[in-house]
């Protein structure tokens, strides 16, 4: 077993000594997310987070202006809640089925009453459904509101039952005091605090750099896999492949051992581009760095499947020299490299689900942009396992069937 | 004397041609044991076999009682391989190669290092070995290449035309290594289509052709297969008139004489006794002698004699 972590090792430094895989493997990369990054990002930030809605207000009440005004209009949500008035409920299903708005927000004529009186009442919302992360973020906060308005009123309500029967207050002056009381209370900075987690998501624009740290440096975990999957043949051209048949040392410790080679060298590339561009350009990988460590694992696992399965499909280094860039290139832009996967027609962004470059540019981009940490990656961390497996089961088997064999 | 290894009746077969064919020999403990053939003789595939690279067609070969088709594992553990080609990392240092392969023997730590030194200083590399092969001559990536046979410290130890391509003055050095540990009890299985090398090396010889041993034995008693002729050539400034051809024969004791217009071919069983008395009679028939040349039998005239070819092509 030792044997096959020597064979792996060595392989690495061989491929540590050579300057020109320095260059493709690493300087590369990082140079490409530096100039895509920086050339992109005015494309990235001159659309801004915003999220449209349309709101119905048929209340007019003192409630009503609270969630608009103070809520809606307050200073971390007032740059991107833009609000659109109108009139009729047929304006808000107009504008949500034109993909103009995320969610469409209809106050009811009775809202500030119903509150005041205690009785059951509702906001509603109508979602886009195409914008549902927006559309929820809305949801949310509106929720939030609502269940915050009526737990103080709950209160209140025992409250003022006592000052009335003890005569310290005139019935008559309390429906005016209750809104001002409701709105005086400070809940309006933890209302918007309860929502963080959305906060978060959507206060950061997606930075172009971020964005291509992710998207290049998971193209180019292909590239180095396809480097390794290159030791194969060059072991064969050089020799060392017969030499270390010779030695007493099995076909699956040879194999083993080239098969970590790949995973190994791909995984150290990957991992320095991780930290080169967590400390160089400042690339927020995300706090979980268990869902990190996973998320590069699976990654570099079902790259390095491909890559296996890849030399068992070529006959020479010259062959998997040819396809392995072309492969790598064309899974990068299919996958969401270039661009993201959610600004494709619908057909492409099926197509981009078969490549492994999708699923790991989305777990990479969840583990950054949402606060799921490692349970939200689960599935892309399951599709990445089950890509690698086939890859690998396929690729070990037309290796073995080819046989390392020099007969 | 135990055999280090027997092998019998090896055959291999591509594509219908028989590259080896019913090869058998058996190598003494301590013996340096040569097998010479032209190219494509079958040499390789041969040792290939041996070393548990190839399966054989049929036949089999055993190391120290170790089956090559059963246990191969075994017999890996019991032979040191130095490939005809350079199968090295060239991008590693002499050192850092010797290290690997030597871990690829299954040692480690230590004696790992001490093997590595120990090696390092047979083939006279102390000093460069920090240096990467393909910084190195071909002589001493040759040297490298030997080396890392001699790491797992082998029971036999086979080479494979060690020394092609290598400057004359490496060559002698490696065979001398060679020599001396083949002096210190080292079992060898030599390999090249050099006739000189095997002869200052082995004291036996295999001599093959088209995957067949053609003969096998003893320096001496090849030369004795070869017909013990010694051949003396003869040119001579005056013609030899063909008058001469019966009392040369009758002076050497031999009835194979040439002569064509001014030289003489003798084959005869004592070359150096009948040259002085076919040149008294050179010089009372008034022939002026130009040159002399004695030939000894040696492997190239037997291969000659036994396959009507030059070992070398
Ligand atoms: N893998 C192979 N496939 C087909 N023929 C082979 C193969 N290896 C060797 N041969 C043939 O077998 C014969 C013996 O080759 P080889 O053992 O390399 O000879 P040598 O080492 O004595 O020069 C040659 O005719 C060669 O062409
Ligand atoms: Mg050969």
């Amino acid at each position: 077993m030792i044997k096959v972590f020597l064979i792996g090792i060595k392989d690495v430094k061989i491929r540590a000594r050579d300057p020109s895989s320095f260059i493709i493997l690493l300087v590369m990369p990082l140079i490409l997310i530096l100039v895509l990054g920086m050339v992109f990002q005015p494309l990235w930030t001159s659309t801004p987070f915003t999220i449209d809605i349309a709101v119905l207000d048929e209340d007019n009440g003192e409630f009503s202006k609270i969630l608009l005004d103070e809520v809606f209009g307050s200073e971390q949500l007032k740059d991107m809640v833009k609000i659109k008035y109108v009139e009729s409920k047929e304006e808000i299903i107009n504008e949500v089925n034109k993909g103009k708005i995320a969610a469409g927000v209809i106050i009811g004529k009775e809202f500030s009453q119903a509150i005041m009186t205690g009785e059951d009442t509702r906001i509603k919302i109508l979602a886009d459904p195409e914008q549902t992360i927006k559309a929820g973020v809305i949801k949310n906060i509106v929720e939030a509101f609502t269940l915050e308005v009526l737990k103080r009123r709950i209160i209140l309500g025992t409250s003022m039952g006592i000052l009335v029967a003890k005569n310290l207050i005139n019935p008559a002056e309390i429906q005016q005091l209750i809104p001002v009381w409701l709105s005086e209370i400070e809940n309006m900075e933890e209302l918007i605090r309860m929502d963080k987690k959305t906060e978060k998501r959507m206060d950061k624009n997606p930075l172009a750099m971020e964005y291509y740290a992710v998207g290049m440096g998971v193209m180019y975990i292909l590239f180095a896999t396809n480097a390794g999957a290159e030791t194969i043949f060059q072991e064969r051209r050089n020799k060392t492949l017969e030499r270390i048949k010779v030695a007493p040392v099995s076909e699956r410790e040879i194999l083993g051992g080239k098969l970590f080679g790949i995973f190994l060298i791909a995984l150290l590339q990957f991992v320095m581009i991780v930290f080169f561009t967590r400390i160089f350009y400042r690339v927020n990988w995300g706090d979980s760095i268990l869902g990190i460590i996973i998320m590069i694992f699976s990654s570099v696992l079902a790259f390095s499947g491909l890559s296996t399965l890849l030399a068992s499909l070529t006959k020479s280094e010259e062959q998997i020299g040819n396809i392995g860039p072309a492969l790598a290139m064309i899974f990068g832009f299919m996958g969401g490299g270039m661009w993201p996967a959610f600004a494709f027609p619908d057909w492409l962004n099926m197509v981009s689900k078969f490549t492994p470059n999708r699923w790991a540019i989305d777990g990479f981009l969840k583990l950054m942009y949402q606060e799921g940490g490692v349970v939200s990656i689960l599935p892309e961390v399951l599709v990445l396992l089950g890509m690698a497996t086939v890859f690998f089961s396929l690729g070990i088997f037309r290796l073995r069937m080819k046989g390392v064999k020099v007969d | 004397m135990m055999n280090i290894i027997e092998v019998k009746e090896l055959t291999k077969v591509y594509e219908g041609r028989k590259a080896v064919d019913s090869v058998s020999f058996e190598i003494k403990k301590g013996e340096a044991f040569g097998l010479l053939g032209p190219n494509g003789a079958g040499k390789t595939t041969t040792i290939s076999m041996l070393s548990c690279l190839i399966p054989p067609t049929s036949g089999d070969a055993h190391i120290e009682g170790k089956s090559i088709i059963k246990e191969p594992i075994e017999v890996k553990k019991r032979i040191g391989v130095v490939p005809q080609d350079i199968a090295l990392y060239p991008t590693l240092s002499a050192r850092e190669n010797l290290f690997f392969w030597g871990e690829m023997y299954g040692l480690s730590g230590r004696r790992l290092k001490e093997k590595v030194d120990e090696v390092l200083q047979v083939v006279g590399l102390t000093e460069r070995s920090k240096d990467r092969i393909n910084k190195y001559s071909g002589g001493m990536k040759r040297r490298i290449n030997i080396a890392v046979g001699l790491l797992p410290s082998p029971k036999l130890l086979i080479l494979d035309e060690p020394t092609v391509g290598v400057d004359p003055q490496s060559r002698t050095n490696i065979l001398e290594s060679l020599r001396k540990l083949n002096k210190g009890g080292l079992t060898i299985l030599y390999t090249s289509h050099y006739m000189e090398e095997v002869e200052f090396l082995c004291d036996r010889v295999a001599v093959m052709d088209l995957g067949k041993i053609i003969a096998q034995g003893t320096q001496n008693e090849l030369r004795l297969l070869a017909g013990k002729m010694d051949s003396l050539k003869i040119s001579t400034i005056d013609e030899v008139q063909m008058r001469l051809v019966e009392v040369i024969k009758k002076v050497s004791e031999t009835d194979e004489v040439k002569i064509a217009d001014k030289a003489i071919e003798i084959l005869t069983l004592q070359g150096r006794k009948v040259l002085p008395k076919i040149i008294e009679l050179l010089g009372n028939n008034s022939i002026r002698i130009k040159s002399v040349e004695v030939e000894e039998p040696n492997l190239e005239s037997l291969f000659l004699h036994l396959t009507g070819k030059e070992l070398r092509d």
